[in-house]
């Protein structure tokens, strides 16, 4: 299954997408931001892992990872990720806050 | 024993042929050199084998079973440019690629591995990226290896110790490679080709090269 391998794929674009959504977040609400951070955080990751990190895709290609493998991995990641990152956020800034709209 | 035939590959950029219905075979147990100067498209086959570049025609195949499009289940591939990530450890990376202990042990305990399986590979010289990278490539359950410029920019002692790695793996892998550096490539092939205008020619000997003008009076 090579998890890991997926797992370190997912490493090198979650700054690319955690940069993108805290810009979301501040900008449209925590709703949106987590819509950005599901949608296109996604594909400015995939942008800037292709524009930095270019000829690491071999790292993956050799265990038979191709593109379309690890954007599928990576969708599948960056939900489980997301959820819990976005509750604790929403949980934190309405302890701090009050009752917040989420949008 | 297994046998990878290319039967046919063409490719062309703009109005430029650069490879013109290119073809060879290589088996396990041999290691096969092909030389050519800049452009002339030996990374570009290499990729178009590899499956990561389209080719305007590609036949190929392993043991005459015709093979197509993403090769990874025969082939392993060393690009020219370090292809490991820089931010993870060595000892974190070796797991990645290898999941039963006897792999892992395998490259954890080499002697050139053992003393930097701490340092995270950004901090590694070029000579043990590229070494570590051989290493993980030939362990790999691949009848084939292709290797574009694993001996470029590297210290006689890396250069060394990836030939004895390849002669070692010689006896359960079919390899090819393609280097500017001659000197060692001829060190370990068994035949070697040059690529110009699209087509591969059979190299003899070093004098040959000359002959075929990719070397100048002063390289011999």
């Amino acid at each position: 299954m090579h998890i890991r391998a997926y797992w370190q794929f997912y490493k090198s674009i979650f700054p690319f997408i955690a940069i993108f959504s805290i810009l979301g977040v501040i900008y449209v609400g925590i709703a949106w931001g987590f819509v950005l951070f599901a949608t296109l955080g996604l594909f400015f990751g995939f942008l800037g892992f292709r524009f930095f990190y270019n000829d690491q895709y071999y790292f993956y290609y050799n265990l038979g990872l191709t593109k379309k493998r690890l954007i599928l991995g990576s969708i599948v990641i960056n939900i489980l990720v997301g959820v819990p990152i976005f509750s604790i956020l929403l949980i934190f800034i309405s302890f701090i806050f009050g009752d917040i709209q989420i949008t | 024993m297994a046998i990878f035939k290319l039967h046919s590959a063409s490719k062309h950029f703009g109005k430029r042929k650069i490879l013109n219905e290119v073809s060879f075979s290589f088996e396990t147990g041999e290691i096969i050199g092909i030389f050519g100067r800049n452009g002339c498209g030996k990374s570009t086959l290499l990729k178009m084998l590899f499956g990561t570049m389209s080719a305007d025609t590609i036949e190929m195949s392993v043991n005459g079973v015709s093979i197509k499009n993403f090769t990874t289940k025969h082939l392993s591939y060393l690009p020219q440019h370090p292809f490991i990530p820089k931010n993870i450890k060595v000892r974190d990376l070796i797991p990645i690629y290898f999941s039963e202990e006897k792999k892992q042990d395998a490259i954890f305990y080499d002697s050139m591995i053992a003393n930097i399986s701490s340092k995270s590979v950004g901090s590694l010289s070029l000579g043990q990226v590229r070494y570590l990278e051989v290493l993980l490539l030939a362990n790999l359950d691949r009848p084939f290896l292709m290797l574009d410029e694993p001996f470029s920019m590297l210290d006689p002692l890396y250069k060394d110790r990836i030939k004895i790695l390849l002669n070692k793996l010689k006896s359960s892998k079919g390899i090819l490679i393609t280097d500017h550096y001659f000197e060692d490539v001829l060190g370990v092939t068994d035949r070697n080709y040059l690529l110009k205008n699209g087509v591969l020619e059979k190299v003899l000997s070093k004098q040959s090269l000359k002959e075929m003008a990719y070397l100048g009076d002063s390289s011999i």
